[in-house]
């Protein structure tokens, strides 16, 4: 097989497993981490979630995403890093030229069109921005969030399925009851990275 | 102008102390206070109110006892007070919280004009979210400036406010229209000492109570512990976090001797080192 012929082979492979991931993702409260950003770097909170939720993403069987929104064209490598922090996929949404980081209604209504479509758990950070995101969304979605800053968390499934999360946090407390919730964490585990594919899905255009 | 400036009354959280046997938080017989970054609110309503006139209702939702914190803010200044309490409010988490505040705010334009600004506090001291001030913009459909440190200027006749907002990233200079949610950093005034005259009025001033029903508020299934899809299972103290300790004798290389011990204790991390930076 030429060369020109092998690589278009894998990039159809390629699409094809993304496209396939894609679809898995949809399937079950999977864990999306908000990967922050800013003047074209991952802010290191997005590192210490990945490392957080994949251990606990492994102990619920579950897999774990990672979704950049209004990535810069130089944010988009720094992004399929995700991957090597843990993360089985990357969902990123290419918006050139946003510099407006308060401009919270798109950011908004983004996850809630990705809640919607996915029903996933999304772990933002403890951030000023995934402060304000997360009280905009849970307010329109009616969702529950533990949001105190996290040091420890755990999340147990109930006998109906839905997941109770319980964290410990500056204040420790434990919560239950929670529905499609959101957490903010200030990580206390960073994952290592590890040497691994990047798959990165392109989020839909929102309009 | 009209502003709406949002309290909380909390537990002060420098006279709590732990049960030394349950170890749980013993809330009895501790003094309550205004949430102190709700203070840094109502000072920069106070301060627009100088310049630009108008008046500041204070609101907010708590037990009767809460009553005590309004007439606090009177004699700080604000012009009037609403106490949201209700048995249904009861064991709220941020989301109902957000429900019957917004619906509030709402009634409290009805009754007394449409406020050009909504101010809360950065977060609180006890449930320490940060997610009632976005959360009230949400549902009011109004704008939202969070973590603003410093209010630049205000056009009345624009209806435009330009504010600094601080992020991790350094300052953004925001401009926006009326009306707004402003949540308010703290350390960026300082609260004034209120005049004799607000403080006697305080006293005698009589404060807007409204019941769920007298608030409007439609659903009583959105608020308290039936609205809440969050519930505080258990507040505790926290257990130390210290993991391992150890003593590294002094060397002549101390550089060299702490590495060592590093990666003594942590194989893997000479390992994975390695491999990052390709050495074999
Ligand atoms: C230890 C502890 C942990 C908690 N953790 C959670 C949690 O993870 N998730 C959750 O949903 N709930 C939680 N709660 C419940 C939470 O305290 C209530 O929902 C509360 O009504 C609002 O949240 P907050 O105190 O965090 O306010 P914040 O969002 O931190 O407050 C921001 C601002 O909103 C205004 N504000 C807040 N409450 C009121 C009020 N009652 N009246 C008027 N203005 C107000 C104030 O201006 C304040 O500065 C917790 C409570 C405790 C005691």
């Amino acid at each position: 097989m030429s060369t020109a012929i092998k690589a278009a082979a894998s990039i159809r492979e390629g699409r094809a497993a993304v496209k396939k991931n894609a679809e898995h993702f949809k399937a079950d409260n999977h864990f999306w981490v908000g990967i922050e950003q800013g003047r074209g770097d991952v802010h290191p909170i997005s590192w210490e979630l990945m490392g957080a939720d994949r251990k606990l993403a492994g102990k619920l069987k579950v897999d774990v995403a990672a979704v950049a929104l209004r990535l810069e064209r130089e944010a988009m490598r720094n992004a399929a890093r995700a991957s090597s922090y843990g993360a089985d996929m990357v969902y990123a949404d290419l918006v050139y030229n946003v510099q407006q980081e308060h401009r919270k209604e798109f950011y908004t209504k983004a996850l809630i069109d990705a809640v919607n479509s996915h029903r996933p758990t999304i772990l933002p950070s403890r951030t000023t921005f995934g402060c304000d995101l997360t009280g905009s969304v849970t307010a329109t979605l009616l969702a529950g969030s533990t949001s105190l800053p996290c040091t420890i968390y755990k999340m147990n499934r109930t006998a109906n399925g839905h997941r109770t999360p319980a964290r410990d946090g500056n204040a420790r407390a434990r919560h239950a009851r929670s529905w499609h919730c959101y957490h903010l964490f200030r990580g206390s585990a960073q994952s290592r990275p590890r040497r691994q594919n990047a798959i990165v899905y392109t989020w839909p255009r929102i309009r | 102008m009209h502003n709406v400036v949002c309290i909380k009354q909390v537990p002060d959280s420098a006279q709590i102390r732990v049960h030394p046997v349950t170890n749980t938080i013993m809330r009895q017989g501790v003094p309550t206070i205004i949430n102190p970054y709700d203070l840094f609110a109502l000072e920069a309503a106070l301060e627009l109110r100088d310049k630009f006139g108008g008046e500041i209702t204070v609101l907010t939702m708590g037990p009767p006892s809460a009553e005590e914190s309004l007439r606090k803010a009177l004699t700080f200044g604000a012009d009037r007070a609403v106490l949201l309490t209700d048995r249904c409010f009861a064991g709220a988490d941020t989301l109902a919280t957000t429900y019957a505040l917004a619906t509030a705010i709402r009634k409290i334009g009805k009754e007394y004009g449409q406020p050009d600004l909504i101010f809360t506090g950065k977060q609180t001291i006890d449930g320490d979210t940060a997610q009632v001030g976005p959360g009230i913009a949400k549902r009011l459909r109004v704008l939202q400036l969070t973590y603003v440190a410093k209010i630049r200027a205000l056009d009345l006749a624009a209806r435009t406010i330009e504010a600094e907002r601080r992020s991790e990233g350094g300052v953004q200079v925001l401009r926006t229209r009326l009306p707004c949610l402003i949540t308010m950093l703290e350390a960026t005034n300082q609260i004034r000492r209120g005049a004799m005259a607000d403080a006697l009025r305080a006293a005698r001033a009589q404060i807007v109570k409204w019941s769920a029903q007298h608030a409007d508020v439609e659903d009583i299934s959105k608020c308290g512990l039936k609205g809440s899809p969050t519930v505080v299972k258990r507040v505790f103290a926290p257990t130390a976090r210290a993991e391992k300790a150890v003593l590294v004798e002094p060397a002549e290389q101390p550089a060299e001797a702490l590495i060592d011990a590093m990666f003594k204790y942590q194989p893997r991390l000479e390992a994975d080192l390695a491999a990052l930076t390709g050495d074999p």
